[in-house]
Formats: C-alpha cells, structure tokens, sequence
C-alpha cells in the first residue's frame, strides 16, 4: 500500500476508523481470490457499529488489515485519524481487539496471560485485577485459559482489551458458539461500553443480533459494500412495515382495506398483508382492525411484519447478485475514474 | 524494548517445555558426573586391580608386540610406523590403574554438555514461537503491540538469553562438579583455564542453537518443522559421507561448510578431519589426507550463520500474513 498516494477521500476526525479503496486478494491453488475489494467504511466515533456480512464477506480481513495483522494489496486506512498500518504504533494504545476466537496460552491462567499483556505494554500488574473483576472472572484469575468455558473465553478476550483502557473496540463475531446467556450479556457488554462513550466495531455474521445493539451499521457482501448509515435508515431501504391480518374471507377484507385507505395485498393462504397506502403515514394496526370490524370482519390473528437487517441484506445481495462466502476470480482493477465516480458517490 | 524482553523472558521461563528442558539438563549433568566417578576418583581397590592388569597387559605386549609388527610388514603393512600403531602399548588409563585426567574428561564433559543444551535450547526456542502460531496468540500479541521489528527481536533476546543461560547452567555445571570431584581425589585441575574457554564458547553455541530454533520454527509457523530441519540435515549428511570422504570427489570442498565440523572447530579452537586418496588404480589402497578447519574459519561460519538468520526471519515477519 502506496503511503504517498493521496487518500480518496479527506480524513474525518469525527471518524473512529475509515478504509478507502481497501482491497486484499489471498492466492490459492486455483489463483487469487479476492476478499475484500475496493471496501470504503465509514465508523463514526461513539456508540456500537455493526460490521455485517455472510460468512467470507471479508470482515475479518478488514479488521485484521486494520490492525496491521495482514498487509492490504491497495487502498487506504485510518484508525482516530492516522493512517495505518504506518502510523498504527501511535494509536494502537487507544485500539482494543478481538480477532475471531480468543487466542490465549492454553496453559498458562488466565492471569499470567493477562499479565504478559500487561507487560508488554506497561500497565501495573493491579491493572489485571481490575479488569478481571469488571468482566466477572475475578474469582478464576487462577485457572488455566483451556480449561474455560467460551463465554468465560470470551470474557477473558473483552478484559484483554480493556487492559489498555482504549476508546474503540473491535470485537469480531464475539458471540460465535456462545448459548443465548452468552450472547446476552456480550451485548449488554457491548451497549455498556458503548454508553461509557467508547466506540465499538462488532462484526457479525448474524445480522439481527447486532440489530439489537447497533447504533449504525456496514454492510458488506464479497469484500464489497453494500450499504452503511445509521440502523432506520438501513431498515428502511428493506421496505416498509406491513401487519398481516388472518381474516375468513380475505378478498373481502382486502376490498374493506382499500376502501379505508390502506394498501392490502394477499399474503400466504387465508391472510392479506396491509400496508400503509402512499401519503398515509405511519401504519396503524388500530385503524386496521376498526375498519374490518365495522364491516363485520373479525381478526383471527394480527402480526407486525417489520422489515430487519437480515431481509435488508438479502434484498441487497439479490440486486447485486452477490452470494455468501463464494470465491470469485480476481476482476481487473476499476479504472480510476469509476473508482473516483464511486467515491463523489459517497460522500 | 527492555518492556518486551522482560515480557517474552517471562513467558519462556513459565512455561512447561522450559522447566522440563531445564530438569533434563540438570539430570544429565548428574548423570554424567556419576558416569566419571569411577574414572576420574577410582578407589585404592580398583586402582590395585587396574595397576595389576595394566602390568600384564604390559608384560604380554613386551612379549609379542615385535612379533605382531613383522607379521603386519609381511602382510603388506607398507611401513614399520603404520605396523607399530596397529599394535599399541597398554597406557595405565586404559586400566583405570590412574585417575582420568580433568583435561581429558572435563573436555568430554564440556562437548557433552553443549550438545545436550544446544539441542534442548533448539527445541524450546522453537516450541517458544511454534506455539504462538498454533494458539494465535501471536495475533493477539501484534494487536498490542504492532511493531513487527520490534516483536521479532524482543523474541530473539529473550530466546538467545534463555538458551545462554541454559548452555551455561549445563556446561559449567558438569565442569564445575567435574573439577570438585577431581580435586577431592587429589588430582590437579589439569588446563582449566583452557577448559573454561572451551565452555564460554558452548555457550555461545548454545545461544545461536536457540536462535536458530526460533527463526526456523518462525518461518516454518510450526514447532514439528523446525524440529524436522536438523532431523532431515542428519539423514541429508549420512548420504553426503558418501561423496565428500573422497579427496577428488566433486563435493570434496564441503567438509568445511558443514555444521558438525564447525562445532567441533569453534569449541576445540579447530579441528581436523580425514580425506582418502586412492594410490592404486584399483582402488584397494589409499593414503590419508588430514584436513584442519581453523577456529577463525568456524567463528566466520557461525556468525554469518547467526547474520542470515537474523535478516531472513527479521525479513519475512516483517512482511507476512498472521492471522
């Protein structure tokens, strides 16, 4: 990666992290194979960002280009501002990250481990406890990291990061293999740190999830991305919400429905799904069963079909024809008028 | 910097593979020492049998040794000095009738004692790094710190200053316990000084051993391949006897380049070695040519042994993938 070659698009301080351009093809026996290509991300400082993407999309990748763990083939960093890997010594004090799985000495506790962290970069040995005692392992500072649960694992991994008090943290699919009290209390971690005014990048394969606790969302889908902004407005590019009512006469309710107003369409046997005609606002689930019960039609059932990430991303990899985790031959490098075109796009 | 070492010399002496390289060091060197007590302190009893067998071993070889020397010539033995070392006189150490000398033996225990470390420290040094690649903790590690030079080289000076002590701990142990018992039994300390030198310089053998351990093991990402190296060299080398053994072979040159003689050189301040030249055209006679390998020679060797790799390891971490 060129440190000379100006960045496509200016540095934001108001940006945790940034990558531009961002590409990284692996060779395989079959050739080269790209898995990030041409990534621009965007991470506001403050609050939980979703990184969100099939598996293979090429999250990991970025994360790891974006801590100096593999080198890119093209594009552009920034971590607070400065570009990396270059620069990645002066901010890494204020990065704490998790890369996949937590990578610890099986053998050792999970205090000396810690602690050879701690070492390394300086912090006081009384740093270990805290840390220890804030993601509740206190107690088993003393027992050997294999013989750990993965939640305990992965509390060991947060407690890591936390040694260096950092303002931004990556955590890289932290709930993989976790039962749903894991994954609960990760994401109450996550929004507390969050909420102490740290900047959280969570990747995640299982969109939802992170619907949960994001504040604003990536997207991406083969290494490229497909959208970004701030949750309501991802969840709105999936359509609008609609409630589906279970009636015994649908085409007759659906004639009461269009007559008040709304926009009904059949939806699976023996349902019609509602949604709010153009100009009308929000949908109101009241005002729907109002209008078939002054007609004599009584709900049998009444569901809200919300539009979330998930559907969000099916719809966008659908348009853009692009699968999950599939290997793709290397396409020729954009031409640097697209790639210019691509940014004013963006920005 | 000092941070790091600090840290990586933390690490490498927790871990188990160190305290049991450390306690089989340790139990080689007491075994060793009682292995030479007999030689070096035999009792009055058994030096009585020994001077016994040793004046009738003696008494024997007056008897035959002109003998044996005009048979040999007679045979075909081309000189009378070839004939005469076919047939050597009994020396009193042969039956242990007196005491080994410190020279002899502290001399044995010193190549010992650096050849045990230095395949220990090769074997830690590269368990040290392989089992960061295998866990991925090496990643973990780089997130705190992401300054690759920095990284490969705090690892180097902890692994170069554990094997040292290592090499150290082997070596001047078995001479130190070595001296003690020779002296309990009233001997002199025959070129100590000498002997010490000789131990210095194992452990600096035993230090580059470690490095080598760990830079191959970080460029092969795994403990098992980089224990295979040597592994592999010693089955290359058995085959190689074949072509360099001969003085007009094509690979003739090559004794000097190899590692084992190198060794010797560097520990003993040179050291010699035999090539064979053919006299008939049928090859059924030979001469020996003795060959000397400088200790100037094996110091070069070992320090551009050391200097490549140092750049090669220092090179390709700062350059690769971890993931």
């Amino acid at each position: 990666m060129s440190t000379s070659a100006p960045p496509r698009h200016a540095r934001d301080p108001e940006l945790a992290l940034s990558t531009s351009g961002l590409r990284k093809t692996y060779r395989t026996r079959r050739g080269r194979r790209v898995a990030v290509e041409g990534l621009d991300l965007r991470v506001p400082r403050g609050g939980v960002h979703g990184f969100l993407g099939p598996n293979g999309s090429g999250k990991t990748t970025t994360i790891r280009m974006l801590l100096g763990l593999i080198r890119p083939d093209s594009g552009t960093m920034t971590v607070f501002d400065h570009p990396v890997p270059e620069r990645l010594p002066e901010v890494v004090d204020r990065v704490g990250a998790i890369v996949e799985q937590p990578k610890f000495f099986p053998a050792f506790t999970a205090r000396r481990n810690l602690e050879l962290l701690a070492a390394a970069i300086g912090a006081p040995r009384s740093r270990v406890d805290q840390v220890l005692t804030e993601v509740g392992l206190g107690e088993r500072g003393k027992d050997r990291f294999r013989s750990y649960s993965l939640g305990m694992k992965q509390r060991l991994a947060i407690a890591g990061t936390l040694l260096k008090d950092p303002e931004l943290l990556i955590f890289d699919e932290p709930t993989n293999g976790l039962d749903p009290a894991g994954i609960h209390e990760i994401r109450e971690t996550m929004r507390s740190l969050a909420d102490a005014g740290r900047t959280v990048l969570v990747s995640s394969h299982i969109l939802n999830e992170v619907q949960q606790v994001a504040d604003t969302v990536t997207i991406i889908g083969r290494g490229r991305l497909l959208a970004e902004g701030d949750v309501a407005s991802i969840l709105a590019r999936g359509g609008t919400e609609a409630v589906r009512v279970r009636v015994p006469d649908p085409a007759a309710a659906a004639e009461v429905l269009t007559a008040a107003g709304f926009a009904p369409e059949p939806g699976p046997p023996g349902t019609v799904l509602v949604r709010a005609a153009a100009g009308q606002g929000r949908l109101n689930a009241a005002s729907v069963t109002r209008a078939l019960a002054s007609r004599e039609i009584y709900l049998a059932e009444l569901v809200w079909q919300r539009p979330d990430l998930e559907e969000v991303f099916l719809s966008l990899t659908s348009e853009e024809h692009l699968g999950a985790g599939v290997s793709h031959p290397v396409p020729p490098p954009p031409p640097p008028a697209a790639a210019a075109r691509r940014d004013g796009g963006r920005s | 910097m000092i941070r790091l070492v600090g840290a990586e010399l933390t690490r490498l002496r927790s871990r188990r593979l160190s305290i049991v390289a450390a306690l089989v060091v340790l139990a080689a060197v007491a075994l060793f020492q009682i292995a030479i007590h007999s030689e070096v302190a035999p009792s009055a009893a058994v030096q009585a049998q020994g001077q016994q067998a040793y004046e009738q071993a003696q008494k024997e070889w007056q008897d035959s040794h002109a003998t044996n020397v005009a048979e040999c010539l007679q045979e075909g033995g081309s000189t009378q000095e070839e004939c005469e070392s076919y047939d050597p006189a009994p020396t009193p150490q042969n039956y242990s009738a007196v005491p080994e000398s410190f020279d002899e033996v502290g001399s044995i225990g010193v190549t010992t004692a650096a050849y045990l470390a230095m395949f220990t420290s090769f074997l830690v040094a590269a368990s040290f790094i392989g089992a960061e690649y295998a866990t991925g903790s090496l990643a973990n590690w780089l997130t705190f710190v992401p300054q690759r030079l920095k990284v490969f080289v705090s690892k180097g000076v902890a692994v170069v200053l554990g094997s040292a002590l290592l090499g150290a701990v082997a070596v001047f142990a078995t001479l130190g316990l070595t001296a003690a018992q020779v002296a309990a039994h009233g001997e002199p300390l025959v070129r100590a000084g000498h002997l010490a030198a000789s131990g210095g310089r194992a452990v600096v053998l035993v230090a580059v051993a470690g490095l080598l351990g760990y830079v191959l093991a970080l460029l092969a990402r795994h403990t098992v391949a980089a224990i295979v190296v040597p592994l592999a060299y010693g089955l290359v080398r058995t085959v190689l006897v074949g072509f360099t053994q001969d003085a007009d072979a094509p690979l003739a040159w090559l004794p000097p380049y190899l590692p084992e003689l190198n060794l010797q050189a560097f520990l003993d301040r040179g050291a010699t070695y035999s090539q064979y030249r053919s006299v008939l055209a049928d090859g059924s006679d030979y001469t020996e040519i003795e060959k000397h390998v400088s200790f100037a020679h094996s110091g070069v060797y070992w320090l551009t042994v050391v200097v490549v790799a140092v750049l090669v390891g220092a090179g390709v971490f700062k350059r690769r993938d971890v993931t």
